[in-house]
């Protein structure tokens, strides 16, 4: 989920740094209002698709659109506490009904802990890319998850998670993290684990860009997922880990002409006995180099966004096929700032696909979206800052 | 041995080891009670035929009440700034650095300063930038209680806590004409203000960092006015809008809930239980300099005597007003003189009871009390009767000396849950 120009936007944070929780002390019966804070982000797109010279067309595509509330809340000590659900409306014929519940969780924090459990964006990536959607260059942003038939983005983006996240400095985090992702096999929800892995990275918080940087992210992840023959057995037949790497450049941290380099490559180390991709299981076993780097110039005029170009090429190869396979990709978009928080754009997208790939894709496809994207965010009963405020971060942090 | 047996004994012995005695009491509460008060800023240099003053701001954390903290703008790192206290005719010099990432500037609440040092940016002089310092002179007067404070996005800087007073005396040689009505020996400033902490703090984490932004492109000669929406006049700003410029007040709406609401109000500062008492003795006046530096009105309203009023907006009134309410609107000061003619401990409060709150709950905000020093220890015990008590039954006088090491020994206890 994403807003084109989310990295100029000034004080959005769309991944909810927030909060929630009502409560009735039944001592004194009186109310303790938490902060609330309410999100939503129209994405709305008309599609025009070219895949081996057949022709599809959506006219009204407004799928990744979503909402979200959270609730947020000192505790009696340093930590606070934090709810949020949200929920999102996923591509057609994804199975997954009129809505996904994309995040519940709950989550507590202070200065330097995180603990975070329930359902959320999952690991499968490092870094965000400037598409019109998280989903548009999946196979290359993304680790593949086995658990899924493919038939839907948001298997390998949200899943459960249970993960605790240390402030080894204020831009260096350490993660380790236990994730259920979606198995198709199964038809109930599960509470299990099929997923482990840690993440350290450095990050420069986003209220501190115009500090000006130039490396604005160096981020390393690693992540096994454990399968099974079948979702019952007990033991585990195999793990298939993957490595990735992300970094994130500011070409020229200038505020009225902002060039920026967002690149992340993941290695699945996949298994040895799998040499020719028949089913989406076997891509997703199958060894393989993902990567995908973008570069973006951002026009900002008098302090907010005006316009933003992109462009962005991805790869992903098979190592250890009998045939030589892969796919690439290039995306390019153009968005535009109309009014507050309200975008309106194109993007184009070209899509190549050989050897096995091309038995199951296309093996090339064109796509233009034309599209709007409307953010909303409002905060109501504010009563602390974040961790990462220029305040916190710059002039003692406060409880 | 057994605490109530060294209790007994002690008892026995005689009472004055047991029960402090008042003058302990005195002295502690006074002296604790002098932090409560803005140090007097020392001039830094006479020989100049100037009174010279270095102020500076500074981003510092405050403390409020316990368990309340908020980020702040503070002149010479406290709030309220320090007294500057000079006489009248003195030659003024106040040397004023802005060690903080924002713009300021000090206007001279009250003072007849030459124009150009008054203050009020683009209208007599450009903001004091970040790591700039600005020569502030003048002449002191005219005589009586006054303001300093920010006039840079005053909406948000005052009530971040760039305020303070200046008081000007007497001319060197000259009695005070209030004094001379009414004879005093001490005197004390209170300064109020009322603070949105939430305001606060979002408008300076959006202010820190588009200054990050503005500095730089200044740094670098490619600063367009209009980042600071800064315009020649009415015509000037229609041909930028007319280019595509929007006057923030169409981009950035607030609504009323968005608005400054003050959650906190203060008194030098601090909040009850942590507000500065008025200490006084039987027969003694004091004078009080109340002087309004935030946004809401307060009504002051004093038990058990009434007050003279004796100026207004530093004028010493000619003829002094008898009463026990006074109404001290924003940018007001008044003085008052308190005579000690009822012995006791008396609420000194806004009768606006939503102002004596903290975060809305009662009792808080600018609660404090005028305490007679040289009240019998006795009269100050928590226990009416308990002298008499003590007297008659040496089991009730131990039962009494247990109760008060429950660490409530005297009035005024702090009261937080009514
Ligand atoms: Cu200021």
């Amino acid at each position: 989920m994403k807003a084109p120009l989310r990295y100029m936007e000034n004080y959005t944070r769309l991944i909810f740094a927030i909060a929630l929780v009502c409560s009735v002390d039944s001592s004194t019966a009186q109310e303790f209002l938490p902060e609330l804070r309410l999100g939503a982000m129209g994405v709305v797109s008309g599609n025009i698709g070219l895949a081996d010279k057949k022709t599809a067309s959506a006219v009204s595509d407004f799928s990744d659109s979503s909402v979200l509330l959270g609730a947020r809340q000192q505790l009696f000590g340093s930590y606070r506490a934090q709810f949020v659900v949200g929920f999102q409306f996923p591509d057609a014929e994804s199975q997954l009904g009129q809505v996904f519940y994309h995040h519940l969780f709950v989550k507590l924090s202070n200065q330097r802990n995180v603990f975070q459990i329930g359902r959320s964006r999952l690991d499968s990536n490092l870094m965000e890319f400037p598409t019109l959607r998280d989903d548009d260059a999946l196979s290359y942003t993304d680790a593949q998850s086995p658990f899924s038939d493919g038939q839907n983005s948001e298997d390998t983006q949200f899943g459960n998670l249970v993960q605790f996240g240390r402030y080894l400095t204020k831009r260096i985090r350490l993660d380790l993290h236990g994730e259920y992702y979606s198995e198709t096999r199964r038809r109930e929800e599960s509470f299990e684990l099929n997923t482990a892995g840690l993440t350290i990275g450095y990050r420069v918080p986003e209220s501190q860009r115009w500090n000006r940087h130039r490396l604005d992210q160096l981020v390393f992840g690693l992540e096994g997922f454990f399968s099974k023959d079948d979702p019952d057995a007990s033991l585990v037949r195999e793990v298939l880990p993957n490595a990735k790497l992300g970094v994130a450049i500011n070409l020229r941290p200038d505020p009225v002409h902002f060039w920026r380099l967002v690149h992340q490559t993941i290695i699945s180390f996949g298994a040895d006995d799998v040499q020719e991709i028949n089913t989406y299981l076997d891509a997703t076993r199958a060894r393989s180099l993902a990567s995908f780097t973008s570069i973006e110039y951002v026009r900002r005029r008098l302090e907010r966004p005006d316009y933003r170009i992109s462009v962005g090429g991805g790869v992903r190869i098979f190592t250890n096929l009998d045939k030589n396979s892969g796919q690439f990709i290039m995306v390019g978009n153009f968005f535009r700032r109309i009014g507050a928080k309200f975008d309106v754009g194109v993007q184009g997208i070209f899509e190549h696909s050989y050897g096995d790939m091309s038995f199951r894709l296309p093996s090339n496809s064109f796509r233009i979206n034309i599209g709007f994207i409307y953010a909303i965010e409002h905060v109501f009963n504010n009563q602390f800052d974040d961790r990462d405020s220029i305040l916190n971060l710059e002039h003692g942090y406060i409880n | 041995m057994h605490r109530r047996q060294f209790l007994a004994t002690g008892a026995a012995a005689s009472i004055g080891g047991v029960l402090p005695n008042f003058n302990f009491i005195e002295e502690r509460s006074t002296k604790d009670n002098a932090r409560h008060f803005s140090p007097i800023l020392e001039p830094i240099d006479a020989s100049s035929g100037f009174k010279e003053f270095h102020l500076f701001v500074d981003l510092v954390q405050h403390e409020i009440v316990p368990g309340v903290s908020i980020h702040t703008l503070a002149f010479n790192g406290t709030i309220p700034g320090p007294e500057i206290r000079v006489n009248e005719g003195d030659r003024v010099r106040v040397h004023f650095e802005n060690r903080t990432g924002l713009n300021h500037t000090i206007h001279w609440h009250g003072l007849h300063v030459p124009w150009r040092m008054d203050g009020v940016p683009y209208m007599t002089q450009l903001p004091v930038m970040p790591d700039q310092t600005f020569v502030y002179e003048f002449d002191a007067r005219p005589y009586g209680t006054h303001i300093y404070h920010c006039h840079w996005g005053t909406m948000l800087h005052m009530q971040a806590g760039m305020y303070g007073a200046i008081i000007v005396d007497p001319a060197e040689g000259q009695t005070d004409p209030i004094q001379n009505v009414f004879p005093y020996e001490r005197e004390y400033t209170l300064v109020y203000s009322s603070h949105d902490t939430n305001f606060i703090r979002n408008e300076l984490n959006i202010m820190l960092e588009r200054m990050k932004e503005r500095r730089f492109l200044m740094q670098n000669g490619r600063f367009e006015k209009e980042r600071f929406g800064l315009f020649a006049d009415i015509d000037d700003l229609k041909s930028a809008m007319a280019k595509g410029y929007h006057p923030p007040y169409t981009t950035r709406r607030r609504t009323s809930a968005d608005l400054p609401d003050p959650n906190f109000f203060t008194i030098n500062g601090k909040s009850y239980p942590e507000t500065p008492r008025l200490m006084i003795r039987e027969g003694e006046n004091i004078r009080v300099r109340l002087i309004n530096a935030g946004a809401s009105a307060h009504s002051l309203h004093l038990h058990g005597t009434d007050f003279w009023v004796v100026a207004d907006d530093g004028y010493p009134l000619p003829n002094p007003r008898r009463m026990n309410t006074i109404l001290l609107a924003p940018g007001k000061t008044h003085d008052i003189i308190i005579p000690g003619d009822n012995p006791g401990i008396w609420a000194f409060h806004d009768h606006d009871t939503r102002r004596a709150t903290n975060n809305g709950v009662y009792p808080g905000g600018t609660l404090t009390a005028l305490v007679y020093e040289d009240l019998p220890y006795m009269d100050r015990m928590a226990m009416p009767g308990m002298a008499e008590m003590q007297e008659h039954d040496p089991a009730a006088q131990m039962e009494n000396a247990s109760m008060e090491m429950d660490g409530l020994t005297h009035l005024p206890f702090i009261s937080l849950d009514q």
